[in-house]
């Protein structure tokens, strides 16, 4: 004992040498870069003065951020008035590409109030000349005016402007080297310019267009033969409501589009639309507007993104596809690629429907998850055999998150445990313990389609899932498993030939099952 | 009990070693935030445990704590909490998390790291930066004078 108390005791002062040496000079470049990418260039330059290992750090840093508000801040600007500490910054900036050496930048970073025309072309020149390879600009409030020029044909790869307010895109050409478009809250004044834009992308990879305003447009071509990737929120800035996003007709030349995100209402997607390559979707509605004269046609959408594998969408497409919703789109193309489908819905009448049209649709099938939210208002369903190919052959395993007791929701399990011939597996997880395991044993009757499903439900936590029980019903009925392992009660299938009399034989059995149960599970639980 | 693939991979762990020997459990999908343990896994080459001889047990408890925080759901104020405690850590602490993350290319644990380092750096002199992070002043006087005079601007 004494004996280890000694070594501790040696070794202590050297770990106090240990906390006095100077780590962060001697921590790699590329960290001490990393770190300098969250300060202002202002801030960094003050880092030179640290010790003689940094000082040409600051001037080999590949990440620059100028923010005039840290800018205005400083002592010397203290007694100038606005528009001279603008025009001073402007300076500062051209100064500051000026003194450093010819490392490479990435990203320039800009936060800025106030743009000049003028001084954001020289500014933009500067990025060509320097191989910038990511210009983002954030702007404060106010209608600004930015010119994209030509400017970008050179080496920029990312453009990135996020914006409080908006920006007016004037005189613009084609983004012909770019390979990432980040635009939020951008006014498209006129059809002109959006053509411009978007039409003709070069070499555009990753198009984001996030609550842009097409307040006069009525019709949007993006025509990019390198998009991969295409995140389109249709919303307008919320300042403006809802009234300046997109409405019009959306034709996309995108034949080697691999990701579609879309957030708003139904657009027409026009016909020509080419997504061949398309692999991943997902599609929230929100918002949906009829302005009078427009017929919205989610059958067009459909078409669009037909040869999807992977598929994600909001309520609101569920909702569409059920036969009361037929007005928002009477014929829908299958998605015969489909693999895995993701589908946020309520335990709703309509929205079942809607999820049973959409399945059958989606005849290869193979993987299927259900997020529930809470319905806005309470319907009943029944369910019943319905022919629905994916079930019959592909689907094995669905999975399902709920937050509470949805409405309908044993009524969806009797339906996939009646209808899914290939079924094997219903995972089942909760965010709040709500869910009464025993209504679960009245499914036991059910007529199943497959062999044997089993059934488990479990709860969410940071660390995974924890399941809390495991229900298999198989052709002779139901065991029920808990958590650690051991199966505790069998429940035999009643055969429906019998009388009044062995039904209600299983009544009393399961009334003194569950009691069992009860007291099994909670000695299990503790 | 046969597991199903998609539940089995949910529950598979992996055991990482540090660097003096302590040995720590973690979901593999939590693990697979570590770029450098996921190509790891992915390779196949170590199914037993896997050495992470860089870190010590130390600084890996609260990388892996990390990891579990940012793992699988959860509330984003939780998650917030808890990387607060994390950079709480005195300096020296700090910059070992940050050599340790940047060593298992966990971006989202540098990034927090380098930041609240930013943070710390920000609105302060050249003189407590030196005093904070123990960074010897090796400058004369007059070379010091000369770096102020090129950066003008910034002072």
């Amino acid at each position: 004992m004494g004996f280890t108390r000694k070594i501790l005791k040696c070794s202590q002062p050297e770990n106090e040498k240990i906390i006095e040496h100077d780590w962060l000079s001697n921590l790699p470049s590329d960290i001490l870069y990393h770190i300098l990418s969250f300060l202002s260039v202002t801030e960094a330059m003050k880092t030179s003065l640290l010790s003689r290992k940094w000082r040409y750090i600051p001037d080999s840093a590949p990440y620059l951020n100028f923010d005039f508000r840290d800018f205005w801040n400083q002592e010397h600007c203290l007694a100038l008035s606005y528009d001279e500490c603008m025009i001073k910054f402007w300076s500062f900036v051209k100064w500051a590409f000026i003194i450093r050496d010819y490392s490479p930048i990435f990203r320039l970073r800009l936060h800025c109030d106030y743009f000049n025309a003028y001084q954001l072309q020289s500014l933009f020149c500067l990025c060509v000349v320097r191989n910038v390879q990511e210009v983002d600009i954030f702007s404060g409030y106010g209608v600004l005016r930015c010119p994209v020029y030509s400017f970008l044909h050179a080496h920029v790869d990312a453009f990135i402007q996020n914006v409080n307010s908006l920006v007016k895109f004037e005189n613009s050409m084609g983004f012909w080297n770019l390979k990432t478009l980040n635009l939020v809250g951008v006014h498209f004044p006129d059809a002109d310019i959006a053509k411009e834009v978007l039409s003709d992308c070069g070499v555009l990879e990753n198009l984001f267009l996030e609550r842009c305003c097409f307040l006069m447009i009525k019709f949007l071509k993006i025509s990019a033969k390198r998009l991969r990737n295409l995140n389109f929120v249709n919303d307008g800035p919320y300042w403006w409501g809802h009234m300046c996003m997109f409405q019009g007709e959306l034709e996309l030349r995108t034949p080697n589009l691999v990701s579609f995100y879309y957030s708003g209402p139904v657009i027409r997607l026009c016909q020509y639309s080419d997504m061949f390559f398309l692999k991943n979707a997902s599609i929230k509605l929100r918002n949906q507007n009829n302005p009078g004269g427009l017929s919205v046609d989610l059958g067009a959408m459909v078409s669009g993104i037909r040869h999807v594998e992977e598929l994600s969408v909001s309520p609101n497409f569920v909702l569409y596809f059920s036969p009361e919703f037929s007005r928002y789109g009477r014929k829908f193309s299958p998605f015969d690629s489909l693999r895995c489908l993701k589908i946020d819905m309520r335990g709703i009448v309509d929205h079942v429907e809607g999820l049973i049209k959409l399945l059958q649709h989606s005849p290869n099938l193979e993987a299927l998850c259900i997020q529930f939210i809470q319905p806005s208002r309470i319907s009943h369903w029944k369910s019943r055999e319905v022919d629905v190919p994916c079930l019959s052959h592909n689907l094995k395993e669905i999975e399902i998150a709920v937050c509470r007791d949805p409405v309908n929701f044993l009524e969806l399990i009797k339906f996939f445990l009646q209808n899914g011939k290939s079924l094997e597996k219903i995972n089942i997880t909760q965010k709040e313990q709500r869910l009464n395991p025993e209504k679960f044993y009245a499914l036991h009757e059910v007529q199943l389609a497959s062999e044997a499903v089993s059934v488990s439900i479990s709860s969410a936590s940071p660390s995974g899932r924890k399941e809390l029980i495991k229900l298999v019903y198989g052709k002779c009925g139901l065991s029920v498993v808990t958590k650690t392992g051991k199966s505790n009660i069998r429940i035999r299938r009643s055969i429906r030939i019998a009388a009044k009399k062995s039904a209600r034989l299983v009544e009393r059995k399961m009334r003194c099952a569950s009691m069992n149960v009860g007291i099994q599970t909670s000695r299990k639980t503790s | 009990m046969a597991e199903t693939p998609a539940s089995a991979a949910a529950l598979k762990t992996v055991t990482l070693v540090s660097s003096d020997g302590e040995r720590f459990e973690i979901a593999e999908s939590s693990a697979k935030q570590s770029i450098t343990i996921g190509n790891i896994i992915d390779d196949g080459c170590c199914d037993a445990s896997i050495p992470v001889p860089n870190v010590t047990g130390k600084v890996l408890t609260k990388v892996i704590e990390y990891l579990k925080n940012h793992g699988g759901g959860g509330g984003d104020a939780e998650k917030k909490e808890k990387d607060d405690e994390l950079v709480s850590a005195p300096v020296p602490v700090l910059l070992d998390y940050i050599l340790a993350a940047n060593y298992l290319d966990i971006k989202g644990l540098v990034d927090l790291v380098a930041q609240e380092i930013a943070d710390s750096m920000k609105d302060k002199s050249p003189e407590w930066v030196r005093s904070e992070f123990n960074i010897e002043n090796d400058y004369t006087p007059e070379e010091e004078e000369a770096v102020k005079s090129h950066f003008a601007w910034a002072f």
